[in-house]
Order: structure tokens, then C-alpha cells, then sequence
């Protein structure tokens, strides 16, 4: 592994719930509690989970779209948690975002070359939409330059996703963050997304932090997964020894969630399928030490009592008393 | 790379549409705001040019024929002191209008500044204003209306600013609702994630996307202080005898309204047409102004 480009220590998200009328602070939602990695340079982490793991929320911290409760983020050597507004807006073109949602993230009054001229005007890269870094963009991400006249609503789900992608590469980021960057287009148009997504990073070599739930996608593009659950990293390591050799109960009941193509071994798969039951614990109230002890079948006393740390097992790092 | 054949032909493209552009074709497209387009131009002709063409004047009374409908050289007759009917409606036109108008900026500058900056910075900010509009809203401004005219006299700036009284706070609250939410938009976090100043935000980004809802507002703001300033001078508390309003007018001749009905009838129809073709307008607009409506026909 080469030099870290992002480097997230104990990272900490707390949301007020506020109750009546003098907006009282009842208690906090702990979003993200205390989750640390790295990520080198020109590698994909795909971050997983489930919905309201923390995910979008960790996301969104490393951007300080949010402000963090606590923690240390720094980009290529520079901590960004303690710089000023202004010195954050300027940092803010080696870190870009693509949304979720195609049909939310693009202001329909901008046309397309407004809208991917943005991120180098407000840097004072260009002048205005005319630059040719704008065009060649919006080429690389597979749409014609004719477009750029055009108006979002006059384009379909991936095609929108192409512009938002156009808009976060055209500073040349060295960190990209993708939140759930396909899972609101349909899968042929998402395998595409994917593709294109892969072979801008293999040109340009950008750095990815990939955050989805959706398991084949991130075993599609990333290099290293990390998984969540309930704001706490509970398994990280690269994706080969992720999804062929899970450590974690909770990583093995995701992997064998997911439907495999093959029918024989899709059939094996539903036999020795692990179904979890109940639901995710609130996060304004989580279990005491280990945050899965609820829904795991390894559960033992020291569960309850003692939070297991992330250890090396075999090829990744795993927290859990009773690792596989 | 894969790309989808489809998104690159090359030749004609049908025209792109700005979002005012496209707004502009399908307000022109839609009958009902040509009908009230069409309505308003007639009586704001007639409202700038009527005076200057009628040879009598508001207030000149001709004492021979008092109450008598179209007489030959009173177009549409005289009322109960032989005032030139159509002199007055058409002053009363250009009254209303100036009012309504004047109310209406002042309502729409207060609505967006207060309304801006609570919907924008939300907080203890938004809730000072919010909670102000609410107290404010339970005062009974009708009775307020005869207390300040009694004191202040019924002059022009006394009724506008007892209009804005009532009128700016619906304006308020619609921005703030607009602001907060295109402010929780993707796409604003998009622009701050790409770096954009918060006056950059606010400019290109907010504001746009915020401002149509107070453009439909503005028409029926338009309309409703036209109607208010008629109830109140109808009430009295509004303009009074001799000035030329059409609630002053309306008012006045409800006294001989079985004996003379035209009196009467000449005004309130004039209100109600003028009154109707700003609300067909505001109706058009709004219809245009959907973004959920866009590139139907």
C-alpha cells in the first residue's frame, strides 16, 4: 500500500434529537462512532452497510459537508478538520462528490456546460463555460458535446449521472467520494456508470471512497471494502479476502445475501443462507459492547459486556470476539 | 469506454428551451391567461387614456342631469351629483392599480428579505420571525384601519400602509417555505461541495429556484389589494368622498342601487373584470411556472 491520500481517526458523528417547544436536547443519534481507515492513492474503497449504518453520513463528514462531532480527516497530509471556511472552499477542488440521486443533485435552471463549469469557475480555473476543459468532460463521460446547451430535465437517470460525474472530475480531484452512485438507475444503465467510473479512475487515477449497500457493486469496482454497522467499522481488508474469506458474522450474513448467477451454486447458497433476524438497533440507543451482539447467533456474555476492537485476522482486520 | 450510441447522433436537435423561455411559450399557450392578459391590457388602456380623452373632469358636477345613464356627451352616464361616470371609473382604474401595485412591491420586498434571510440562516433567526408572523396575524387590522384613519386621515401612503399591514406577512412566510426548500436541495450541496461562495449559493443557485412560487403570489397580491382597498373604502375606512376609488364609487351609490343601477353596477362589474383578469393571470403563471408541468403542451 502506498501513501495514504485520506486518513479518517476516530471519526464522530453525534445528531441532537431535540424535543418541544424550547428545543431541548433529549439525547443524539450517534451516526458515525469512532470509525478510522485509510485510503491510498488511485484505490477504491467501497464502504457498505446497511441504511442508516452511517454510511452517507461518513461521506459527507470527510467533506465537511457536515461538521464532526470528533475525529481527525486529513487529505494528502492536510488536516481539513481544523481549516477555516475559506481555506476549506479551496480545498474543497482536490475533493469532489457525486449524489445519489441524478434527478435532485443538478440545478435545472443551469444547462450542462454551466453546471460541470462550476466546480473551475468558483476555483478560478476558467473564466466561464466556455473552456475547453469543459466540453472534453463532458466527452470523457460519454455524452456529446451538443448536449452541453441542454437542460437537465431534457435527459434520462444515467445520462444526468454522467453530467454529476462530469462535475466532480472536471478539477481533476485527487479524492472522489461516490454516494450510492447507481443504486438509483437501472442496472444496465448502472453496469455502464460502473464501467465508465473505472476507466476515468485508471486514466486520471483518482482516488475513490464508494459508499453503497448494494454488495456486486462494490465487489465490481472496489479494490479494499470496508463494512458498517450501526456508525462502527466492523470488518475492513481487501475485497478478494472480504467476500471469499468473511471474518465477521455480520459480513458472512451480508456476502450470503447476495444471489449469486450460477444455479448450482445459487442453490447451495439458499440452503446455507444466514437470514438475520430482528431489525438494526436504534442508533440513539445501541447495545452495550459488541453493537451486533442483537442479532448475532455467535452471541456470548463477553459480547455484552466488552466492545471488541478491529484485529488483524488472516487478511483483513475484523472486530469481533468470535471471528470465523 | 461504453457509451450509449444513442447519446451521440450527431445533426439536428430540436431547440433547447430555457426554463423562461419555455415558461413564456406555455403561458402564451394557455387560453385562460390570453383571455386575462387580453382583459387587463383593455383596462389599463383605458385607464391611461380615458382621462386624458374625457372633456370632464372627476369631481365637476353638472347639475342638470343628475343619475341618468348614457346620456348623449356623459359616455356612461352621471351619478347622483352629475359627476362624468366614465372619468371617475377610469381615474378609479388607475387608482386601484397604483395601490395594488405599490402595496404589492413593498409586500413582495419586505416577504423576500425576511423571508430570505429566515428561510436561509433558519435557527433562532427563523424562529423570531416566524413567531412574530403568527402574533401578528391574530391583530384585527379592519378595526386598526378606523383607528389609524381617524388619526391620520385617509391619504394615500395612510391606506398603503394599512394594506402592507396585512399583506406582507403571507408573502414572508411563502419565500421562507420556498427557501428552506430548495435550500435542502442536492443540488446546493452540490455546489458547496464543489466549493462555491454562499454568495454564489444564494444567487445562482437559491434564489432561481425559489423566486417562481413569488411571482404567482405577486398576481394574486395584485388582485387581493385591489379588492382589500375596496372593502375598505366600502366600509369607510379606505379612500372617501370625493376621491375617484372604485370602492368610494360602489359605496356611494348603494343609497339609489334600486332606483339607479348603473350607478352601481358600472364600478363593481369594472372591479370584478379587472379583479378576475389579474387572478386569470396569476392562474396562467402558475401553471407555467411548474417545473412538474414542464414540456407538456
Amino acid at each position: 500500500m502506498s501513501k495514504p491520500l485520506l486518513k479518517v481517526t476516530n471519526l464522530e458523528k453525534k445528531f441532537p434529537i431535540q424535543r418541544g417547544l424550547l428545543k431541548r436536547t433529549v439525547g443524539h443519534i450517534h451516526a458515525v462512532d469512532g470509525i478510522s481507515f485509510e485510503l491510498a492513492e488511485g484505490e477504491t474503497l467501497g464502504l457498505v452497510g446497511e441504511s442508516g449504518c452511517g454510511k452517507s453520513t461518513t461521506a459527507r463528514l470527510i467533506l465537511r459537508l457536515l461538521e464532526p462531532t470528533s475525529g481527525e480527516i486529513s487529505i494528502a497530509g492536510k488536516e481539513i478538520s481544523s481549516l477555516s471556511r475559506e481555506e476549506m472552499r479551496q480545498e474543497r477542488r482536490n475533493t469532489q462528490i457525486v449524489f445519489q440521486d441524478p434527478y435532485a443533485s443538478l440545478n435545472p435552471r443551469m444547462t450542462i456546460r454551466q453546471i460541470v463549469a462550476e466546480p473551475l469557475i468558483v476555483h478560478g480555473m476558467a473564466k466561464d463555460d466556455t473552456d475547453p476543459r469543459v466540453d472534453e468532460m463532458i466527452e470523457l463521460c460519454g455524452l456529446s458535446r451538443e448536449f452541453g446547451n441542454r437542460y437537465p430535465h431534457e435527459f434520462s437517470g444515467g445520462q444526468r449521472q454522467r453530467v454529476g460525474i462530469a462535475r466532480a472530475l472536471v478539477t481533476r480531484p485527487k479524492l472522489v467520494v461516490l454516494d450510492e452512485p447507481v443504486s438509483a438507475l437501472d442496472v444496465s444503465v448502472q453496469a455502464q456508470i460502473l464501467n465508465l467510473l473505472d476507466d476515468l479512475r485508471e486514466k486520471f487515477g483518482f482516488s475513490y471512497l464508494f459508499v453503497a449497500h448494494d454488495l456486486s457493486v462494490v465487489s465490481h469496482i472496489s479494490t479494499r471494502v470496508a463494512v458498517m454497522y450501526l456508525g462502527k467499522i466492523v470488518e475492513i481488508g481487501t475485497r478478494d479476502e472480504i467476500f471469499n474469506h468473511p471474518h465477521h458474522p455480520y459480513t458472512k450474513a451480508l456476502i450470503s445475501a447476495v444471489p449469486l448467477a450460477n444455479p448450482r451454486q445459487e442453490k447451495i447458497r439458499k440452503e446455507t443462507r444466514i437470514v438475520l433476524t430482528g431489525d438494526v438497533p436504534s442508533p440513539a440507543n445501541p447495545p452495550s459492547g459488541c453493537r451486533f451482539r442483537t442479532r448475532c447467533w455467535k452471541a456470548q456474555d463477553i459480547c455484552s459486556t466488552t466492545e471488541p476492537a478491529l484485529v488483524q485476522i488472516g487478511g483483513s482486520q475484523a472486530a469481533c470476539h468470535f471471528p470465523e | 469506454m461504453s457509451l450509449d450510441p444513442a447519446l451521440n447522433v450527431e445533426g439536428d436537435l430540436p431547440q433547447s428551451l430555457s426554463y423562461w423561455q419555455d415558461v413564456r411559450k406555455r403561458f402564451f399557450s394557455n387560453k385562460l391567461s390570453i383571455v386575462g392578459l387580453s382583459m387587463l391590457s383593455f383596462l389599463v388602456l383605458i385607464a391611461i387614456v380615458g382621462p386624458i380623452i374625457s372633456k370632464w373632469s372627476t369631481d365637476g358636477m353638472d347639475s342638470h342631469i343628475l343619475t341618468s345613464p348614457f346620456t348623449f356627451g356623459h359616455w356612461l352616464g352621471t351619478d347622483d351629483l352629475g359627476r362624468d361616470i366614465f372619468a371617475r371609473v377610469t381615474t378609479g382604474i388607475r387608482l386601484s392599480l397604483t395601490v395594488a401595485i405599490v402595496v404589492t412591491t413593498i409586500s413582495v420586498f419586505v416577504g423576500v428579505t425576511l423571508g430570505g434571510i429566515a428561510g436561509y440562516f433558519g435557527g433562532i433567526i427563523d424562529t423570531i420571525i416566524s413567531r412574530f408572523i403568527d402574533t401578528w396575524q391574530v391583530i384585527p387590522f379592519v378595526l386598526i384601519g378606523f383607528a389609524i384613519i381617524t388619526v391620520f386621515g385617509s391619504s394615500f401612503w395612510v391606506i398603503v400602509a394599512a394594506l402592507v399591514f396585512t399583506g406582507w406577512y403571507s408573502t414572508t412566510r411563502l419565500f421562507r417555505a420556498s427557501v428552506m426548500q430548495v435550500k435542502s436541495l442536492e443540488y446546493v450541496e452540490a455546489a458547496r461541495a464543489s466549493g462555491a461562495k454562499t454568495s454564489r449559493i444564494i444567487l445562482r443557485h437559491i434564489g432561481p429556484n425559489a423566486i417562481p412560487p413569488i411571482i404567482v403570489v405577486l398576481a394574486f397580491t395584485i388582485a387581493g389589494s385591489i379588492l382589500s382597498e375596496s372593502i375598505y373604502a366600502f366600509l369607510g375606512v379606505g379612500f372617501r368622498e370625493p376621491t375617484p376609488s372604485l370602492g368610494v364609487m360602489i359605496s356611494s351609490s348603494r343609497n339609489f342601487l334600486t332606483d339607479h343601477p348603473f350607478v352601481f353596477f358600472i364600478p363593481g362589474s369594472i372591479l370584478v373584470v379587472l379583479t378576475l383578469s389579474i387572478v386569470l393571470i396569476g392562474d396562467g403563471l402558475r401553471d407555467a411556472l411548474d417545473p412538474k408541468l414542464r414540456g407538456l403542451k
